[in-house]
């Protein structure tokens, strides 16, 4: 049941609707029952997993604040922490047929995997809760029922975010729902659903037809399908967050915002600030602050490890295959790069007027993002080479013939059409990220905005891409 | 809390910052101090380890919500290594 599936809205409303008008006592009890339900929905195996993990969990934090000396409690630390991971691996990675870990094979299949819904994202959540009990920064969850409804609760359930248990815990037994929340909840759910069914689906048949069915064509039209699937991905993400984000509000729980205009980001550290704010974070705390301090006393070369160590990690997170560990080994270059030319890039900040820095740090972060997205975005390896060598071949980068070997390609089609397709995806695209502040603070506004909810009706009815039912491209992590 | 030692701190934090003008209190964060940011941050407990010659261990960093908490913790190490 994915977020822009009929079956969800459906479901939804149901659950929505029930929520509302139940006594605050029995909500947490009803949304665990609907989570369950949502998760069995699409696979009954996750159910039984996602019990198992939630039970030992809850079972090991209370060992290790229970136990008063440093050493056992380190040991349970360790035992739950690898517990979750291999849990993680054994679900996530494990090829059945071959009887080893996958995630370096380029001979995958996705049928050699046991299924288990949403488990990279709330193994990293239950890792942040032993992680937060061990180093006391919360205290023990004593409600198993509070603890359940954290690490299942269905709007959070598939993609995230990755939610720290004391911003979500706390809000379980609060009384009431605001009917502005309702309201901010379901402008929210329409800008979604505008971001992923007119913009995102729309762009995925341009960057399909370059990326899967075609050899790459010239360097410039490789180059824009690279640029469209960075925008592809980006309303595609951020158009189910705002769907999980405005559900969640519906429901009366407030989820961490998980992305804050990345592409207008002015560096790659800037970026990762913005992108993908809960897994950045988690991976911050968990990971790259504990190495850093470690590593302290060889200055840039300690934090280097840490970075490098950091976004291997991620890379392996993100999923089965060597293009992710090399999106995840771009990233790392570009954030050591950055941590080296600090002062240098101080002084070309200090000697260009400032308008004209911040736009050219903005366009040249989004080109090494989207660079980065070839790896991401190929089937294989080969394929990201194919690209990198017709992005960079600047004998064939200009086609020799515009209309055939550019225009016609990008638009998958040379008729009026396809160009007519093409134009309106663009504009409407173009429009979303040059106004996307100002479309976003009307909508999480808490009045009711009658001419935006009328746009992105009148958006998903004229331009509304139905005809594939598009996956979110994070629901395959 | 001695008025010496969150002065200390704060003579720490102005040449490391490179900002004359930083006034810490208690409930001061990383919010409020520009370019204080996760990466800056290790490298200015390297300068206050350094200035006090002792060490921090991650479970006393993790605990810091403010320098409040930074100077409880500086408080003990020293309070350790002079008994």
């Amino acid at each position: 049941m994915a977020l822009n599936s009929l079956y969800y809205f459906i479901f939804f409303l149901v659950v929505f609707c029930i929520n509302y008008f139940l006594k605050p006592h029995f909500r947490k009890y009803f949304l665990i029952i609907s989570s369950f339900v949502f998760i069995s929905f699409n696979n009954l195996e996750s159910l039984f997993i996602l019990l198992f993990s939630i039970l030992s969990t809850f079972y090991l934090a209370k060992k290790i604040e229970n136990y008063k000396t440093q050493e056992t409690k380190k040991i349970y630390f360790r035992l739950s922490i690898f517990l979750s991971l291999s849990i993680l691996f054994l679900f996530k990675y494990f090829d059945t047929k071959s009887g080893s870990f996958s995630f370096l094979s380029a001979n995958f299949k996705a049928e050699n995997i046991i299924y288990s819904l949403g488990i990279s994202f709330y193994t990293l959540q239950n890792i942040s809760y032993l992680f937060d009990i061990y180093y006391k920064r919360i205290p023990l969850e004593k409600s198993i029922v509070n603890f359940t409804l954290f690490a299942s609760y269905f709007p959070k359930f598939l993609m995230g975010p990755i939610t720290n248990p004391s911003d979500f815990i706390p809000q379980i037994d609060k009384t009431s729902i605001q009917k502005s929340s309702v309201v901010i909840g379901a402008q929210r759910i329409l800008l979604g659903l505008v971001k992923k069914i007119v913009i995102a689906d729309r762009l995925s048949v341009y960057v399909h037809f370059n990326f899967d069915i075609n050899d790459p064509f010239t360097g410039l039209t490789s180059l824009v399908a690279v640029y469209l699937f960075t925008i592809q991905l980006y309303f595609d993400f951020t158009g189910y967050m705002d769907i999980a984000l405005g559900s969640s509000k519906m429901l009366g729980f407030d989820l961490k915002e998980n992305f804050n205009f990345p592409l207008k980001a002015i560096s790659i550290t800037d970026f990762w600030r913005k992108w993908y704010i809960s897994l950045t974070s988690w991976l911050t705390d968990r990971v790259y602050y504990p190495l850093s301090f470690k590593y302290r006393k060889h200055k840039r070369l300690g934090v280097s490890i840490a970075l490098f160590t950091t976004f291997m990690l991620s890379g392996i997170w993100h999923g089965i295959g060597v293009t992710f560990i090399l999106y995840a080994l771009c990233h790392a270059i570009y954030m050591i790069i950055e941590l080296y030319t600090l002062s240098f890039r101080e002084k070309i900040a200090k000697a260009l007027p400032v308008k004209l820095h911040h736009y050219l740090s903005v366009i040249i972060t989004f080109n090494l993002v989207s660079f980065s997205f070839i790896f991401f975005r190929s089937t294989s390896l080969e394929k990201s080479i194919q690209f990198f060598n017709s992005i960079f071949d600047l004998k064939n980068f200009l086609p020799s013939n515009w209309y055939l070997d550019f225009f016609s390609k990008i638009a998958t089609g040379g008729d009026q059409k396809h160009f007519f397709n093409l134009a309106i995806t663009l504009l409407i695209s173009s429009a979303f990220i040059l106004f996307e502040k100002t479309i976003f603070k009307k909508t999480v506004s808490e009045r009711l905005n009658s001419k935006s909810i009328i746009l992105f009706i009148l958006l998903l009815a004229l331009f509304g891409s139905y005809t594939v039912q598009e996956q979110f491209i994070y629901n395959q992590f | 809390m001695e008025e010496t030692l969150i002065v200390q701190v704060e003579n720490i934090f102005k040449v490391f910052f490179n900002d004359a003008n930083i006034v810490l209190s208690e409930s001061t964060t990383a919010d409020d101090i520009e370019n204080w940011n996760s990466l800056s941050h290790i490298n200015l407990l390297d300068k206050i380890e350094k200035h006090f010659n002792f060490t921090f261990t991650f479970i006393d960093i993790v605990a810091f919500k403010n320098v409040g908490d930074m100077l409880i913790c500086i408080n003990k190490k020293l309070q350790s290594k002079n008994n």
